[in-house]
């Protein structure tokens, strides 16, 4: 395992916004070459103790997430890595093509993507887009209780969907009980997947951001159980509450 | 005409009303938190919840600090699990927990602790500002650019230079605003930069000090809606805000006592 130096970092942003909107069959030998040389100049990266799996048996969020997590546990030289962007951007770069290959709805028209989704940036705004590092923060701001964080991680990794932007791009919702509400609204413990039509009116997760936002002002609903915090929601939200009611019926 | 409408009598917290300071001890970074808010006459029972950011990244962590009872409290509180402990911002808020939503009765949001002084590091990394002697000046100091680095030329005519190394936390306390305030003009009013890396360095430090990261996106100077006159005014803004971070005055004026005693 390595990391990239800064230098690395910027070289291979480089790299990602020449190829940005090219598709996947549009990435030819020159590219492939580009990125192996990337990985392991020693120069711009710097070795690692550790090994690491080849993430294209992780489609999932949480299963990449997971393991992430399991691997800082044993490895404490790993875990401390995990605040630098150097250590995820070299992730990024060495399974990039992994990644992309192995999507399930990747097809030859599927592009690379936004700079922000492989190379770590240090804005509020775009942080969470991070593909690699993205589902672990979000499993790690909510650990013990990761499961309770579905709502940003039973999507695929390459494609994050409308669900992860609103809540794992919003600080206030990522974590706590008003990410497990978000769960509790929008995911299917059984089918493991989000609900069909969630991203549809009313009481979607823009919605849901938008009311949040706005009660952030006045109100501490972090500190709010999931049951009050379903009562304050209003009325366009009944589709999903439903849903809720019932899980917190089930189990408490 | 803006109106202003306060319907739950929400009290704004103002920077005096409460303290806080990263410090380094024992290889563990802690937030040292106080407050006086016996002013506001709020009630005992509510309770008082600080929630820990991360500026430029969405890292967030809540705790939970207790009733607010007199109103007077010191906490001293373990960060070292934070990602970027000395990059932090906090919003405190007083919460009527009685109440069946939680109002928020007072806060203060993005808050800025004190920290540890990045120039001069008693056990850390080498500082970020490049320092070094010109041995032929005449000008005691000077912020230069170049090769793309702001470095703080000090001239060592007549052993200048030993002599402010010997008493550099007077010297430093005295410029490094001013120095703070150059690199801002320079970051913002700079087309392109001959040495990236350095550049990006000096924008995470004013991310951490609590600028807009926004505004570095810009790509060159005819894009920023600030006019130069508005971009100094901008960074003397900052500047401020950089030496009361640090207390420069207080440390001069006790560095001075010290000096005249």
């Amino acid at each position: 395992m390595r990391k990239f130096t800064d230098e690395g970092t910027e070289n291979f942003k480089t790299l990602v916004l020449e190829i940005a909107n090219l598709r996947i069959n549009e990435i030819g030998p020159e590219i492939v070459l580009k990125l192996e040389a990337l990985v392991n100049d020693d120069r711009i990266t710097i070795g690692l103790r550790g090994k690491l799996e080849n993430l294209i048996s992780f489609t999932k969020r949480f299963d990449l997430a997971e393991y992430f997590f399991n691997l800082f546990k044993e490895n404490s030289d790993l875990y401390l890595c995990r605040t630098e962007s150097g250590f995820w951007n070299w992730i990024s770069a060495r399974y990039l093509l992994d990644l992309l290959h192995s999507s399930e709805s990747a097809s030859i028209n599927t592009r690379i993507g936004g700079v922000e989704r492989w190379v770590l940036t240090r804005n509020t705004l775009r942080y969470h887009r991070h593909l690699v590092s993205g589902p672990f923060f979000a499993y790690e701001a909510n650990f013990p209780n990761p499961r309770n964080a579905m709502c940003q991680l039973a999507t695929n990794v390459l494609d994050p969907g409308e669900l992860v932007e609103r809540i794992s791009g919003k600080r206030d919702l990522a974590s706590g009980n008003v990410c497990l509400l978000a769960t509790l609204l929008y995911y299917d413990n059984i089918k493991n997947s989000l609900r069909a039509g969630h991203t549809s009116p009313f009481g979607n997760p823009k919605a849901f951001s938008r009311f949040f936002s706005q009660l952030d002002r006045t109100v501490d609903y972090e500190s709010l159980s999931v049951k009050d915090l379903l009562e304050l929601l209003p009325e366009n939200f009944h589709k999903w509450k439903k849903f809720a009611q019932a899980a917190i019926a089930e189990h408490g | 005409m803006t109106i202003k409408f306060n319907y739950t009598k929400r009290i704004d917290l103002t920077t005096d009303d409460i303290n806080a300071e990263v410090v380094w001890e024992n290889d563990k970074y802690y937030l040292l938190l106080s407050w006086d808010l016996q002013k506001y006459l709020l009630e005992k029972n509510f309770k008082v919840f600080v929630d820990l950011r991360n500026s430029g990244t969405t890292e967030t962590h809540r705790f939970d600090l207790g009733p607010l009872s007199s109103g007077i409290a010191n906490h001293r509180i373990d960060i070292s699990h934070m990602r970027e402990p000395l990059s932090s911002r906090l919003r405190l808020k007083v919460i009527d927990i009685n109440s069946k939503v939680h109002l928020i009765k007072a806060q203060i949001d993005n808050f800025i602790p004190r920290v540890p002084n990045s120039f001069i590091q008693q056990n850390q990394s080498k500082s970020l500002l490049k320092i070094i002697k010109d041995s032929d000046g005449e000008c005691p100091w000077l912020l230069k650019f170049d090769s793309g680095e702001p470095t703080l030329v000090i001239s060592g005519k007549d052993n200048f230079f030993y002599i402010v190394q010997e008493n550099s936390s007077l010297i430093i306390n005295l410029l490094l605003g001013d120095v703070v305030r150059q690199i801002l003009i320079w970051l913002l009013m700079s087309n392109d930069f001959e040495n990236d890396e350095i550049a990006t360095k000096w924008k995470s430090f004013f991310f951490s000090l609590g600028v807009d990261p926004e505004i570095f996106n810009n790509q060159s100077i005819s894009e920023l809606s600030m006019s130069p006159t508005e971009i100094y005014v901008f960074a003397s803004q900052w500047a401020d805000v950089f030496s009361s971070k640090h207390n420069f005055i207080r440390e001069l004026k006790s560095e001075l006592a010290k000096e005249i005693q």
